[in-house]
């Protein structure tokens, strides 16, 4: 997706075009167009006079931000220590699996995009999957195929329409 | 959101306070609080809050109750939970179904439901009130109360309960250095996980050079398990504004900032509401409250790094950099954000600072410890029943923590570590239980306080995978910058990572130990420095359990997938690869099914019937339904192979070596080291006392459980495949050890069995009548007829026990059978399959009940004289003791006793001039890695050794002894080689419909109706039909294609 | 002026100046790698760590970075320092053995084995050739990447940089690239023989880390064995030849 230079440059003014505000610039930016566009990056470089080679640096750095664009569904599973023990790697394998790709990527049809999360602090209903901002509680194996399937739905009702 | 104006003096706030107390008191109306966050909402309390409104519209009475939607109240194992005030009663799990229940019942007319009140996991009893859950007796919730008070998106709720009273106290009668001077005595310290005294941190950011401060909130909550400030935040943001707000006024900053993790969108949704609430009121802003106090109060959202939470690293991002952490000194006191006096504190530090205003130091100071004031919140998670967040006063002791508040393990498992402080923190094990928790103890034990992260662990959690779990996230979150850091902890996590994959070197646990020094030692900021924590104290307290995985290529969890293959065939002590077998029958290929079992069980129609079956106990498929069928499946290859009259192909002439072989006893482990001994080429020989061979097998096991023809059927093809069997012929009688060597056997094999019957040791047991379990059942197996009388007693409740209880019902005189047990059904040792069929043929069962004297009349038995017991604490046997009730004695009519409470070897036999080490339980003493005894050349296994144990441990032994002999007889070393548990091969798995997933089902083994079996020794289990056994098959997970060589053996790996 | 104690020495420093800068002065040797005189410290290799303090308070910190404070006390060659600093070149030698930099560290502390799997990377991440790059040719075309075990040095997009000048000097200032150890042994991964060898150069640069993308045509990073050397290594080297014959 291209990123609209009239846009983005809203985007820094909205914070005073101040240096110190890159991160919140790039955290906009990330919630505008769903990953970080190397032309925004080019755009925030030239107007906060910042090297470009340092916003790289800032937006590799922080996992929340993503250079590559993502999937229209967002899948998210909590990797944290409660959720470890109580079989959270088993169901990020499940996802992999049904998705056929690895954590971090997105499925070919640009559909699903499969990450981790170190905790998102809901340690007593792990294990926890987030898609698209809706928490799961005690997700189970046998879960993973009606949520995916909840979302496919989504895509073909929007299709019929 | 009604009512917001400037507030403009500090009298006004103090009236606008009162104000909202009194409405709040004056409030007639009952309330329902529910919890409505992250949490809540994840488990539908929106919806629930929806319900409620919709009935309370409906049923007209919006003017009659309130509902307040509040941030998380602590229990989040209850959750969606709701509070009705006044009353405190407490409902749990609550549905949007409830909602009419409890509006019309409880609201309208004051009745409780029952279901959906708190109950006690263990015993059973509802706690109608909040007051009375044990969660939260010992608690001391003077922050988290809050909570379930308030809705945390309306400050004129925080009104109400007296908020903001204190940031008043402070602006009218306090001067900055009162305020650090009560803090200081206050003791409180910071609660971010270092423990800094907050009052001498503030002193410093006070005293320090320039005119610009800043003070930050600490809310990068990345530890792992923690979440206690994401409920503070989402509950109670108001608490922590005005704990800013008095220590900006204190330390002397006009700006601050509130460092929040984007991980939490409520949090920072509700933190937002709030400043932007304070603005409007003038509690923030210029001229605060007409004083000369200015502070503005900024939010700065963490863009996902752990780092972030050290305050240099926190420090960079907020200036827009990458979260590196700089060197200190200086430290941020003097030189912080923007090289300006910065005072950083965690957000349960802020929220402590209001209520030590109000309630004073000397208050605060009462609770808690000498070192460590004040209460601590901790997160209660993984495998705890009551899950949630606990506020205690510091002292109170792990194990009141874990057990009184949380409840316990759930399943009844056991109790293994808790881990503290996150992934800079250590695992404490059960002997530490008893630890206070303060800042110092936590770390002289080898862990830290942290945030408040306690994550709860059981004895199937495996310590390496936790280890290796920590480093792996810590080598994530690294910034990266220091090589110890960067390459320390990846290199720690690669060694962990070949542990736990059987992969791991002696020198492993060495080179560990020192890497985890030196990233300790060599790192420039607290990551670093405490990245070696999760390794270095599972290795203080969980050494053995790394040396199970090194050396013996075994994770005692059964958690480490590499390791553990398919869970079936490494629990098998013989290593028959179920999954395999399985696989097979999935594909209806019937001979490869048989093939695979037989290569590594020489007894399978025996297994197929009475093994234990560990492998079911252990089977996945138990996580999403029921664990398969294994031991009926091995049953079904068997039957298939008998009715199919299954020839094996020829085998080859293999070469015979010279060496001769005895083995002693034909039960399970004599046929099985004679069967491996003989393939291996050597000449064996086993002699045995019977005039059958089978020991146990056929003495021991009633016809009804293990058919004759189908325990030939596995003999037959022993004695087929070379073994020679010499019946009648007894070790003692009619010859010795020496006579053995003298005829030139070079290995003895000792398998003779635990065939003595132990004794009760009471009065008259010899009498007429009484015929031991043992006895009956060998006696009818051979065929001779037994008189019984027509009511028969049993004592035991072991497998041999109810086999004799089953056999005597079958007995053509006998109409009644008791069995008497000394405690509950919980302790019997039988299998749950026998005690069933036994109740089902009409056997009575009586428990806690023990035998004190045989009653006879004319030395024939007409009774037994009985005390009722109760269960006490844990014996050696690690069941619970029985002890007699004073008084209870009651006799039981009997005319025929069954003693079954033991068997023993009878090594009667053995004599000082065999050389052999016989221990206090009559058992022979071996090497328990060889299976060598004292006397060269002479081996010995099975339940001589063991005492009664399982069948398939039998078979075991009897292999390992061919492999000990074979390996004495070539001269080599007999220390055995562990290798890693890896099927033979890899078969295809077969895709499973939608359907059948749903539908997936253990099958139920069909049975002898109980009329059929009435007096005869028919077999009761039928057998699965060949349908049956498929679709059954095809339910197996297929475990050991996950590992990586079976992703790649079967083309899955990437 | 400001008071500390070195290895049981009473020294003096300026206000500002780091206990690494105070030891030069001196003459005390403490090892660096990515440190370098004309650029901004970092602090990243760990190699220059001393012990600061005393007793059970004591720590480890990196010379380089910390700024000497009035009755400071600091000892360079205690055990702690001594295994710490092993540690980091049996670390560095695992990611990038290829280096004579590195190797020459080894020999020098008496590094001799190596327990850790060998990566074979070209670059042990000390940052020189950004700060470099930044600071003294003001180009800023490479720098720091993502963070943990899966930190880089890159260029924007990992495609030629629009800033690079091609100067050369990112090559120029690297430990590892700067020469190639051919001597080190197959199964240690140690190879202790650069005392006795000719310093050798680069004679291959197939994996290089070469962001100016020429591979080599650049010239820069293939050089002429030294001419002049002084005294010592002339004797030392026909020593060697000697041996070798």
């Amino acid at each position: 997706m291209d990123a609209d230079t009239q846009k983005v440059q809203l985007l820094i003014t909205k914070h005073n075009t101040e240096k110190k505000a890159l991160i919140s610039i790039l955290q906009d930016i990330q919630a505008e167009y769903n990953y970080l566009p190397q032309e925004a990056l080019k755009i925030v470089s030239e107007t906060l006079d910042v090297p470009l080679i340092n916003i790289i640096g800032v937006a590799t750095f922080y996992r929340s931000f993503s250079l590559q664009p993502r999937g229209k569904h967002l899948v998210t599973v909590c990797m944290g220590t409660a959720c470890h023990v109580r079989g959270g790697p088993k169901i990020l394998e499940e996802f992999e699996r049904r998705l056929d790709i690895e954590a971090g990527e997105t499925t070919k049809d640009s559909q699903f995009t499969l990450e981790t999360v170190a905790c998102l602090g809901c340690c007593a209903i792990g294990p926890v999957v987030v898609v698209d901002g809706n928490y799961y509680a005690q997700t189970t194996i046998r879960m993973v195929g009606p949520i995916l399937k909840k979302y496919k739905k989504k895509e073909k009702k929007n299709e019929a329409h | 959101m009604k009512h917001i104006s400037k507030i403009k003096s500090i009298e006004e706030l103090k009236q606008t306070i009162n104000s909202q107390i009194q409405k709040k008191t004056s409030e007639k109306k009952p309330v329902l609080t529910v919890s409505a966050g992250t949490c809540g909402q994840a488990r539908g309390s929106l919806n629930v809050i929806e319900s409620l409104k919709k009935v309370i519209k409906d049923e007209n009475m919006e003017d009659k109750v309130k509902i307040k939607v509040t941030g998380c109240h602590g229990f989040c194992e209850a959750e969606p939970n709701i509070i009705i005030h006044p009353q405190g009663i407490f409902y749990q799990h609550v549905k949007s179904e409830d909602a009419e229940e409890i509006i019309t019942d409880t609201i309208l007319n004051g009745k409780i439901i029952e279901r959906l009140l708190y109950s006690d996991p263990i015993t059973k009893e509802t706690a109608p009130k909040e007051s009375d859950i044990a969660f939260y007796k010992k608690q001391k919730r003077i922050i988290l109360g809050d909570n379930a008070l308030i809705d945390p998106t309306d400050i004129n709720d925080y009104f109400s309960i007296g908020g903001y009273h204190s940031l008043a106290k402070v602006l009218e009668n306090m001067t900055p250095e009162n305020i650090i001077d009560t803090i200081k005595q206050s003791g409180l310290r910071g609660r971010g996980g270092a423990g800094f005294p907050t009052g001498s941190k503030w002193q410093f950011a006070r005293k320090a050079k320039g005119d610009t401060k800043y003070i930050i909130c600490n809310a990068d909550e990345g530890d792992p398990g923690a979440y206690m400030d994401r409920s503070i935040m989402e509950g109670n943001p108001h608490r922590v504004l005005e704990g800013m707000i008095i220590g900006a006024y204190a330390i002397g900053a006009e700006e601050g900032y509130i460092y929040i993790r984007g991980e939490y969108p409520l949090a920072v949704k509700h933190i937002t509401w709030a400043i932007s609430q304070a603005e409007k009121m003038g509690l923030l802003g210029n001229a605060i409250l007409g004083k000369r106090f200015n502070f503005q109060l900024r939010i700065a959202k963490g863009a996902g790094a752990f780092v972030c939470g050290e305050e240099t690293a926190l420090i960079a991002s907020i200036e827009g950099k990458v979260g590196e952490p700089r060197q200190r000194p200086p430290f941020p006191v003097v030189k912080g954000l923007w090289k300006k006096p910065t005072n950083i504190n965690n957000v349960e530090t802020w929220a402590n600072i209001p209520i030590i205003i109000d309630k004073g130091a000397n208050w605060f100071s009462q609770i808690g410890t000498n070192g460590s004031k004040g209460t601590k919140i901790f997160s209660l998670v993984g495998k705890i029943n009551n899950t949630g967040l606990v506020e205690v006063p510091m002292g109170i002791t792990l194990k009141e923590v874990i057990f009184d508040i949380g409840g316990g393990i759930p399943g009844g498992k056991e109790f293994k570590a808790v881990q503290t402080g996150g992934p800079s923190g250590g695992c404490i094990p059960k002997e530490k239980l008893e630890l206070p928790i303060d800042y110092e103890s936590l770390t002289q034990a080898g862990s830290i306080m942290g945030s408040g992260g306690m994550i709860v662990l059981d004895e199937k959690t495996c310590m390496v995978d936790v280890a290796k779990y920590f480093l792996n996230f810590l080598r994530d979150e690294s910034c990266g910058k220091c090589l110890s850091c960067r390459e320390g902890t990846q290199r720690m996590w690669e060694i962990l990572k070949d542990i736990s994959e059987g992969k791991g070197k002696e020198s492993d646990l060495e080179l560990l130990e020192e890497l985890a020094k030196t990233v300790k030692d060599a790192s420039m900021c607290g990551l670093g420095q405490t990245a070696s924590n999760p390794v270095l104290s599972t290795l203080k307290y969980f050494k053995e359990e790394y040396q199970e995985h090194i050396k013996h290529k075994k994770c005692p969890a059964l958690v480490c997938r590499e390791i553990i293959s398919s869970p079936c065939q490494y629990i098998c002590p013989i290593d028959q690869e179920a999954s395999v077998y399985i696989a097979l029958i999935a594909q209806a290929k019937f001979e490869e099914a048989l093939n695979i079992i037989k290569k590594d069980n020489p007894l399978p129609s025996v297994c197929g019937r009475v093994c234990h079956h560990p492998c079911e106990t252990v089977c996945r498929a138990a996580e999403i339904g029921e664990p398969i069928a294994i031991r009926s499946l091995k049953r079904f290859i068997m039957d298939w192979a008998i009715e199919m009259g299954y020839k094996p192909p020829e085998e080859q002439e293999k070469p015979k070596k010279k060496n001769k072989v005895a083995v002693i006893g034909a039960g399970p482990a004599g046929l099985t080291a004679g069967y491996y001994l003989n393939k291996k080429g050597y000449s064996v020989t086993i002699f045995e006392s019977l005039p059958v061979a089978g020991g146990m097998l056929i003495t021991g096991i009633p016809e009804h459980r293990l058919p004759k023809r189908k325990l030939n059927y596995d003999i037959e093809n022993i004695l087929k495949s070379g073994v020679t069997i010499k019946t009648n012929t007894a070790l003692g009688k009619d010859f010795s050890l020496d006579d053995l060597f003298k005829e030139g056997y070079e290995a003895l094999f000792i398998a003779i069995g635990a065939h003595k019957s132990m004794k009760m040791n009471i009065p008259n047991e010899d009498a007429e009548g009484v015929i031991q379990a043992l006895e009956l059942l060998k006696e009818v197996n051979l065929g001779k007829e037994v008189k019984l009388g027509k009511k028969a007693g049993i004592i035991g409740g072991g497998n041999a026990a109810v086999d004799a209880a089953r056999v005597a019902i079958r007995n053509k005189n006998t109409d009644k059978v008791i069995i008497l047990y000394r405690r509950t059904i919980k302790e019997m040792p039988a299998f749950e399959e026998e005690i069933d069929a036994a109740i089902e043929e009409g056997i009575d069962i009586q428990f806690l009940v023990a035998p004190n004297k045989v009653l006879t009349d004319n030395g024939k038995v007409v009774g037994v004289e009985c005390t009722r017991m109760k269960l006490g604490d844990i014996d050696a046997s690690g069941r619970r003791r029985p002890i007699p009730i004073e008084g209870s004695e009651f006799t039981v009519e009997l005319d025929t006793l069954i003693p079954a409470i033991g068997e023993r070897p009878d090594t009667s036999y053995i004599t000082e001039k065999d050389n052999l080490k016989i221990s206090k339980w009559d058992t022979i003493v071996v090497n328990e890695e060889s299976l060598s005894t004292d006397r060269k050349g002479v081996f010995a296994g099975g339940d001589v050794v063991t005492g009664p144990k399982t069948v398939v441990e039998a078979i075991a032994a009897g292999k390992a002894a061919a492999e000990s002999i074979e390996k004495y007889l070539e001269g080599k070393s007999l220390a055995k080689e562990y290798k890693i548990c890896r099927p033979s091969l890899y078969i295809e798995p077969v895709e499973l419909t939608e359907k059948e997933i749903e539908e997936a089902e253990r099958p139920k083994m069909p049975r002898l109706p109980v009329k059929g079996r009435y007096k005869n020794f028919q077999e009761v289990d039928l057998g699965l039909t060949g349908n049956m056994a498929i679709k059954e098959a095809r339910r197996c997970l297929r475990c050991e294609l996950e590992t990586e060589d079976g992703k790649k053996a079967i083309g899955r790996k990437k | 002026m400001i008071n500390l104690k070195i290895n049981n020495l009473e020294v003096k420093a300026e206000e500002g100046w780091t206990v690494l800068e105070a030891a030069k002065f001196y003459g005390l040797e403490i090892p660096t790698l990515c440190y370098n005189e004309g650029l901004s410290v970092y602090g990243g290799c760990r190699l220059c760590l001393v012990e600061i303090g005393e007793g059970p308070k004591s720590k480890l910190v990196s010379s380089c970075t910390y700024p000497v404070e009035e009755g400071l006390v600091v000892r360079t060659g205690t055990k702690r320092v001594i295994e710490a600093r092993k540690m980091m070149i049996e670390l560095m030698l695992s990611i990038a053995p290829n280096s004579k930099a590195i190797q020459d560290l080894a020999s020098k502390f008496g590094v001799t084995q190596v327990r850790f799997k060998i990566r074979n990377e070209e670059c042990i991440l000390c940052g020189l050739c950004v700060r470099m790059c930044a600071e003294q040719m003001d180009g800023r075309a490479i720098g720091f990447q993502n963070r943990g075990y899966k930190r880089k040095i890159s260029t924007p997009f990992d495609i030629k940089s629009e800033v690079c000048r091609l100067c050369g000097g990112c090559m120029y200032i690297c430990p590892v690239c700067q020469l190639k150890c051919q001597g080190p042994d197959a199964d240690t991964t140690v190879c202790n023989a650069c005392l006795t060898m000719d310093p050798t150069c680069l004679d291959y640069y197939d994996e290089l880390q070469c962001w100016m993308y020429d591979a080599g045509r650049c010239g820069t990073c293939v050089r002429e064995t030294p001419e002049k050397s002084d005294s010592k290594e002339q004797t030392r080297n026909s020593k060697a030849k000697e041996k070798n014959v």
